[in-house]
């Protein structure tokens, strides 16, 4: 058992790895009434490709959600039945990166770790809960294609990227899903669903040795498995410069996104330098957004954010405007005006100083804290490890990065149009 | 929890704050609804939380918020039942994480009262300039309700249900009286709000006494207090009314909105918590379960009930194809409920969730100060505790009881 400290916080945390492998990371909180667990493995909707005891496997877009959606289903009953018996509030989500399974409660906590250790390593599927399935996740995937924000990041994300499968909708689409097979799942499951490929992370009300116990008795075994993951190398260049599209939407939805050249994989300090450029850019003090909401060009959907993953980078501006033409010229001025002159002292020590304010926060409630944990271990990384960094970001670090952003050849522009009028 | 009385119909509550790495204050403002003044109050959020006198512009406040450890400053607007409240809250790291030992409490206090107090003013009112972009953002805001399918079908739904009623007036005001609202109005609008209200003031701090002092203080002076908080009224019963909008969408909505024969006892109250979460209001619900687990028919169909304005909402989105199978089941589950077998493992089972979502209001910064202002409003002063008591004891023909008091009103639905 190793314990992971961090002295601003003056709290720490504890991380063991089992003899099955399961790692296991457990945050006690004093004082909280809740725990919150999350069972992860790191397959989510980028893993398409992958070989696994020498045989290789290729997936259709949106089997890792489809997954986490039929790993509910047990051959002795639904989870949220089981999970109905003790209170927990259970959940799962897919990301770019990861599958996560989760509850909160208060109360019967053995009970809950039972249900989730047990669920999540015990695939049940047959042809017909597949095509049941396939209904269920079409409507979802139907409800996300009228949203235009989600059309939006989609869209300028298909216009970066040429073969990287973070371009795909995590959900896939109703024709992709519609090849999903149980043989599909039960493949996938056995690749990614064993203990030593998961990480079990637990914040809250809870120390350690709960924790344990309830992997006992989970009666785990290890087991010896050869997983490559596989990706077609993504080159330099963007797929498309602009599209458009049209929605019932009030007024245009415009996203400006550049490709991005950083290590493979994507360090820690590439993440927090391009967040303080971000936020110097475009964020709430930046010079843009103030003179942009001034002019009603913009309103409060205007953000700047990188999106970035292991071995993908993005910067994304964004927001509702009634002028897509003059945001873009405004945007671009404003990039060209910070690449000239670079980041200032002020504005580094202001955003720097938001930055750690906002990470001290990330440690207060029993969710998140869960949830970091887990995202830091798939990045090889510690819940601190960003608070930690921070500190060590100087402002040259910063300008250097910029420098190297912002590429006028990796940009590409994505328009979400009001429905044109009809003429009756 | 301490709660005491600082002004005439003026209260501060101080919420413990040992565990959470932010300090809180929230000043809430409460007055009747008025349909008139429905648009001004929407538009007082974003003109003042943008500046105030010492920061008197947008990028100003923000930088030194920026430089308060990303403390967040926020303004807004609720419609409670027939009631309206303006809450101005602010947040920030305690001071034992602040990097040079600032007293960020108090600074947090200052900006609060700053805002609330000393807003930017231009010739005795607001300032022009900001009035007109914040009544641009307000136009595109209720204009941009499309947007968002789910919640426009919610919305209209519930307008065909208020209708003219003090419980239906808009949080977002109406757009055709933007154009007609005056820096001065506005201004007068806020002064006679900031006289009237009803002040409901929580700090959730450690070490509050100073801010404590800060907040009695500034609020100790002659205000009329001349307002007093609406109770509940239900909308009465109708034949049911059937509304189709016509929408080039991929999936279709429907909301369905019941109102209850008379306003519920205390006691029912607490029945419908039980009832409302079993019906539809959780992953092992019967909409849940039978709706779209068994019937594959939705990706959701939740029931949520508002005891401000004793009414239940169901809404569900579908294919278009089977947009009246839905209506069908969402009523012939009710109807089941009322008429057939509870089990008492679904009884103990909903209780178990519901009483571990009254125990998380302790783990969040806002929890207990969100269950003590509904407290305030309905003029009660329950605990967490007290009402998981009464959950205990709520029996089957408790929830079929009180499910028979919901008759439905509105079907609205959006379809190709």
């Amino acid at each position: 058992m190793s314990e992971i400290r961090n002295n601003i916080l003056n709290e720490s945390y504890q991380l063991v790895k089992t003899d099955c492998g399961l790692q296991i990371g457990c945050y006690n909180m004093p004082g909280y009434n809740a725990v919150h667990a999350v069972f992860a493995t790191n397959f989510g909707s980028v893993d398409r490709s992958f070989v696994m005891n020498g045989q290789r496997y290729d997936i259709p877009a949106g089997v890792a959600h489809f997954l986490e959606h039929k790993m509910f289903e047990n051959e002795d009953g639904d989870a949220f039945d089981k999970y109905a018996k003790t209170g927990a509030n259970a959940n799962a989500f897919t990301s770019f990166d990861k599958t996560c399974y989760i509850f909160t409660a208060t109360d019967k906590i053995d009970e809950s770790l039972d249900i989730l250790l047990s669920f999540v390593t015990t695939p049940y599927f047959t042809p017909q809960t597949v095509e049941k399935e396939q209904g269920i996740i079409g409507q979802e995937i139907k409800m996300y294609d009228d949203s235009a924000n989600w059309r939006l990041l989609f869209g300028v994300l298909e216009g970066l990227f040429v073969k990287h499968t973070v371009r795909d909708d995590i959900a896939g689409t109703v024709e992709s899903i519609s090849h999903i097979t149980d043989k599909m799942l039960y493949d996938c499951a056995k690749a990614f669903y064993s203990p030593s490929q998961m990480f079990l992370s637990v914040a809250g009300n809870i120390d350690m040795q709960t924790v344990l116990a309830a992997c006992d008795r989970a009666g785990f075994k290890y087991e010896v498995l050869e997983v490559e993951r596989l990706a077609e190398e993504e080159p330099d260049e963007i797929n498309y410069t602009e599209k458009s599209i049209n929605m019932p939407v009030s007024v245009p939805l415009i996203a400006v996104g550049f490709k991005e050249k950083m290590s493979n994989p994507v360090t820690i300090k590439e993440e927090l330098c391009g967040e303080i450029i971000m936020d110097v850019l475009s964020g709430s003090t930046s010079k843009l957004f103030n003179k942009l909401y001034d002019k009603n060009i913009v309103n409060g959907t205007f953000e700047g954010e990188i999106f970035s993953g292991t071995d993908y980078y993005a910067t994304i501006i964004s927001g509702e405007t009634a002028y897509p033409d003059v945001l873009i010229k405004e945007i671009e001025d404003a990039i060209d005006e910070l690449k000239k002159d670079g980041i200032g002292e002020d504005d580094f020590l202001t955003s720097k100083n938001s930055m750690y304010g906002s990470m001290i926060v990330d440690f207060e409630n029993v969710e998140e804290v869960a949830t970091n944990i887990a995202s830091a271990h798939f990045k090889g990384r510690t819940a601190y490890t960003a608070l930690e960094t921070l500190s060590a970001i100087s402002l040259e670090d910063v300008n250097a990065q910029l420098s190297e952003m912002f590429r006028k050849d990796k940009r590409t522009v994505f328009t979400v149009m009001p429905l044109e009028e009809k003429d009756d | 929890m301490k709660r005491q009385l600082i002004a005439p119909k003026a209260h501060i509550t101080v919420l413990p704050n040992e565990k959470f790495k932010r300090n809180r204050i929230s000043i809430n403002l409460i007055v009747p609804n008025a349909r008139e003044k429905a648009t001004m109050y929407a538009l007082m959020p974003g003109l003042m939380e943008r500046a105030y006198e010492d920061y008197p512009d947008m990028q100003m406040l923000s930088r030194k918020l920026n430089r308060m450890y990303a403390a967040q400053l926020s303004v807004g607007t609720a419609v409670i039942g027939a009631n309206r409240c303006m809450r101005f809250t602010v947040q920030g790291i305690k001071n034992e994480y602040c990097i040079n030992n600032e007293d960020l409490l108090a600074e947090l206090c200052d900006v609060l009262l700053g805002v609330i107090f000393r807003p930017c003013l231009e010739d005795g009112a607001f300032v022009k300039d900001w009035l007109e972009v914040e009544k641009f953002k307000l136009r595109e805001d209720i204009e941009g309700e499309i947007n968002d399918k789910r919640g426009y079908c919610v919305k209209n739904a519930r307008r065909k249900f208020f209708g003219d009623g003090l419980n239906g007036v808009e949080r977002m005001g109406y757009l055709d009286e933007i154009d007609g609202i005056t820096a001065e109005m506005l201004y007068s609008c806020y002064r006679e709000m900031l006289d009237m209200a009803v002040v409901e003031i929580f700090i959730t701090a450690n070490n509050p006494d100073s801010a404590v002092e800060k907040l009695t203080e500034a609020f100790s002076y002659n205000r009329s207090a001349q307002a007093d908080i609406l109770p509940v009224t239900a909308v009465e019963c109708k034949d049911v009314e059937f509304f189709t909008e016509s929408m080039d969408t991929t999936q279709g909505k429907v909301c369905l909105v019941y109102t209850t024969k008379r306003l519920l006892t205390e006691d029912e109250r607490y029945h419908m918590l039980v009832a409302s979460a079993l019906y539809g209001g959780t992953a092992s619900s019967r909409l849940f379960k039978n709706v779209r687990e068994k019937q594959s028919l939705c990706y959701y169909c939740a029931a949520g009930f508002n005891g401000f304005t004793s009414s239940m909402s169901v809404d569900s989105g579908v294919e278009h194809h089977n947009t009246q199978r839905t209506i069908d089941a969402v009523q012939y589950e009710l109807k089941n409920m009322i008429e057939g077998e509870i089990t008492d493992e679904e009884i103990s089972q909903t209780k178990l969730t519901i009483i571990n979502s009254l125990k998380a209001n302790y783990d969040g910064l806002h929890g207990l100060e969100a269950w003590y202002l509904n407290e305030a409003i309905r003029g009660t002063a329950f605990t967490p505790e007290m009402v998981m008591e009464r959950v205990e004891n709520v029996t089957a023909d408790d929830i079929r009881n009180v499910l028979s008091l919901l008759n439905l009103n509105v079907v609205y639905t959006i379809s190709k």
